[in-house]
This record gives structure tokens, sequence and C-alpha cells, in this order.
């Protein structure tokens, strides 16, 4: 049989816990139902029963708390923050961009490619290497052409006339120092390429 | 929530290692006194204590609201007895009040020293009672065996058993209702089982 009264209501009357609007509710019911009343009344002589294995008991637990290993207190200060601020940057950094060492005449240089932009900078650069290989070779044949017909030409006026010869050899030098200004401008590979492979310099007498 | 546990608590915070000992003999007995309804026994009571204690020590500056503290460390003690009991039904220990030969253990002085206040047969009626008691409370579900420990052990109002339990107050009343009504009803059937078998070796002694 189902009760008039919650089952909560009723857990609050018995331990004197319920608001006066809702004991006053129980306490009119209690008046008409004596089944509830019974029962109400069993549950209190039971709480009785079971209070007498309830008494506090008096004494010392002896209890001694052992405090667990004391780890050094490591505080989160400002400067931990900033470092680990910046070290997360700089992972993301790291993470999203590459990082491109080259060498120059002018020393190493480094760059930063983002991740994003790197398969189309490759490609850029592929063509730019191709393109400077072409003009590398076009240049050294055009160049060792000249310096041929240079050669051949001062060797035929050393040969001639002595006076012209020195004339002329100036201005074969003044020639040449326009070819490797030309030769340098173009590069490091450029210069190196043509000073190595054809001697230029060393070909031509001082 | 009391004035002086917030006190020490903010002392503690503060720095002040010893005002954690304070703390513990605050809270030392009601703990006991919980934890041992669980265990009912002095080792693992004292165990689960420790480690009570050490869990409040370690996480005591993670709590917001001090005003919570006796829920908060209440249910931190009834996480580690909810450990307990589960690894005991895995050993599967059948009535730890009992020894191997079927005696009752003397583990009624809680905190370790005999109750002198108490007439040897007053001891031995309470023993009587805690041993039935205890039985029906095993075989009561657990979230009324909860709810009965709490409130008629510990002595905790609804409110503060609704905020340990995590459920609201109306059904923790409900909970407390329902779970003494089948707690009394067990009870009585061991008291009843009980008393058959004292009137069957009574019948056979004649």
């Amino acid at each position: 049989m189902k009760s008039k009264i919650p089952s909560s209501i009723l857990g609050g009357y018995l331990y004197h816990e319920i608001s006066d609007l809702n004991r006053e509710r129980v306490e009119k019911i209690l008046k008409e139902d004596e089944d509830i009343r019974r029962e109400l009344e069993d549950m209190v002589e039971f709480r009785k029963f079971l209070s007498k294995a309830n008494e506090t008991p008096v004494g010392e637990i002896n209890f001694k708390f052992k405090r667990p290993p004391s780890v050094k207190k490591f505080r989160i200060t400002g400067f931990y923050k900033i470092a680990a601020i910046f070290l997360l940057f700089l992972s993301i950094t790291l993470l999203l961009m590459g990082i491109e060492v080259s060498y120059t005449p002018q020393g190493f240089s480094m760059r930063i490619i983002p991740f994003w932009m790197k398969s189309e900078q490759i490609d850029r650069d592929k063509v730019l290497a191709e393109l400077r290989r072409d003009m590398i070779k076009r240049d050294m044949e055009n160049r060792k052409e000249l310096n041929d017909a240079l050669w051949k030409l001062y060797s035929k006026i050393e040969s001639e006339r002595m006076a012209d010869k020195i004339m002329f050899r100036e201005n074969i030098i003044q020639m040449r120092d326009i070819l490797l200004n030309v030769a340098d401008r173009d590069g490091m590979y450029n210069t190196i390429y043509f000073k190595s492979k054809y001697k230029l310099n060393n070909k031509i007498p001082h | 929530m009391d004035k002086v546990d917030i006190e020490i608590i903010n002392s503690f915070l503060s720095g002040d290692e010893e005002s954690f000992d304070l703390l513990v003999k605050r809270w030392e007995k009601p703990l006991y006194i919980f934890i041992y309804r669980y265990t009912k026994n002095r080792e693992d009571t004292l165990e689960i204590l420790q480690e009570t204690f050490a869990s409040v020590y370690k996480n005591l500056k993670n709590l917001r609201n001090k005003n919570l503290f006796s829920a908060w460390i209440y249910k931190i003690a009834l996480n580690y007895c909810r450990m307990f009991s589960r690894r005991e039904k895995v050993s599967e220990r059948s009535d730890p009040l009992e020894d191997n030969e079927g005696n009752v253990r003397k583990e009624r002085d809680y905190f370790g020293k005999s109750e002198s206040a108490l007439r040897p047969d007053e001891i031995l009626e309470r023993e009587e009672i805690e041993k039935v008691i205890n039985r029906a409370l095993d075989r009561l579900p657990y979230l009324q065996r909860e709810v009965i420990i709490l409130k008629e052990f510990s002595g905790l109002k609804f409110v503060e058993i609704a905020k340990i339990l995590g459920i609201p107050v109306s059904t923790a009343k409900s909970r407390m209702y329902l779970g003494l009504k089948n707690l009394k009803r067990e009870v009585e059937k061991i008291l009843k089982f009980e008393g058959n078998i004292l009137k069957g070796s009574e019948k056979n002694e004649k």
C-alpha cells in the first residue's frame, strides 16, 4: 500500500529536519492514519535500539598521522610562466615553419619558411636554380670564347710589335677585370666555377 | 562548518604545518567511528584514517569552498571505505566480527581500550546488538547503508549527507527512511532466526 506521506518527508520528520509546514502536514495525517502513526512509533523505537550500539566511545584513538614524504614545493612564478609561454611559442613556430640554412659569400644565413609556403618556395627555388645553371652555362661558353679570342689576339700582337703589345696588354687586363666583376656579381657559384674551371686570371699574363 | 576548522585550514595553507595536527585531532574521532562501520576492525580503520588524512594533506589547497570541508573530508573517507569494501568482497571475508571458531571478536572497544564504565552484562548486550546490526547492515543495498551510517552513526545533517553523496536532500531523507525500514526488517529476521536456534538448543538440552 502506498503511503500518504512521501518517505523523504517521513525521513525528515523522524530526524526533526523538516520544515514547519511539512511537520504540520505530517502531524495532521498522523492523527487520522493509525498505520503511519504506528510505523513511525516503531521507527522511533528502532532508533533507540540502534543507539544502544552507537554510544560515542570514550578514550583516545592513539592515532598518529604520518605525513606523506614532502616534495619540495614547486611554485609557478611569473618567470616560469613566461619561460613556458616562450617555449610553447618556439615549439609552435618550429612546428609550423621550416628552417633553411644556406651559405653565401657574406656568410651563413638562416631563413624560416612557413610550412604552407614551403612547397611553393621549393618549386620557385628549383626553377631559379635551373635558370641560373643555364645562364652560367651560356656565360661560360661566351667567356671562354671571348678569352680564347683575346688570347689569340694577344699572342699574335706579341709576336709582331712590342710597343703595341704593352698597350694592348693593358686593354686585355681591363677587359679581364670587367669580365671577372660580372662573374662576381652573378654570385659565388658562378665566380668559383668560372675561376676554377677556366682559370682566366691565370691564363692572362700580368 | 566550524569557524575553528576554517581558521586551522587557513593557518595550514599559509604555511603553518603544525596546524594540520590540530585538524587531525579534531576529526580523527568522528572519522574513526564512521570508517569503523565499514572495516569493523581497528587496524583497517587506522589505515583508512591515515590514507584519508594524507589525501586531505595533499589536496587541501585545492578545496575552494572551505565551508564544505566537513562534507569533503567525509567524502574522501567514504571513497576509501568503498574501495575497502570492494577489496573485502573480492577476498570474500564472511563475517569480520567472528574469528575462525565463530567467536565474536573483542573489538567493541573502538579505541583499543576496554569500556570500564559499563557492566560486563551491558558490554555483552552491546556487543550482541552491534553484531546483529552489522549483519543487518551488510544485507542492505549500499546506497541505503551509506546514508544510515552517515546519519545514524556519524550524526550528520541531511544537507551534509546530500553534499557528501552528491544527491538531493530529499533523496537522502528518503533513502534514510526506507533504509531504516529495511534495516529493522533485517534485524527482526536475524533475531527471529537466532531465537529459533536458541529455542532449538534448549529443547535438545531438555
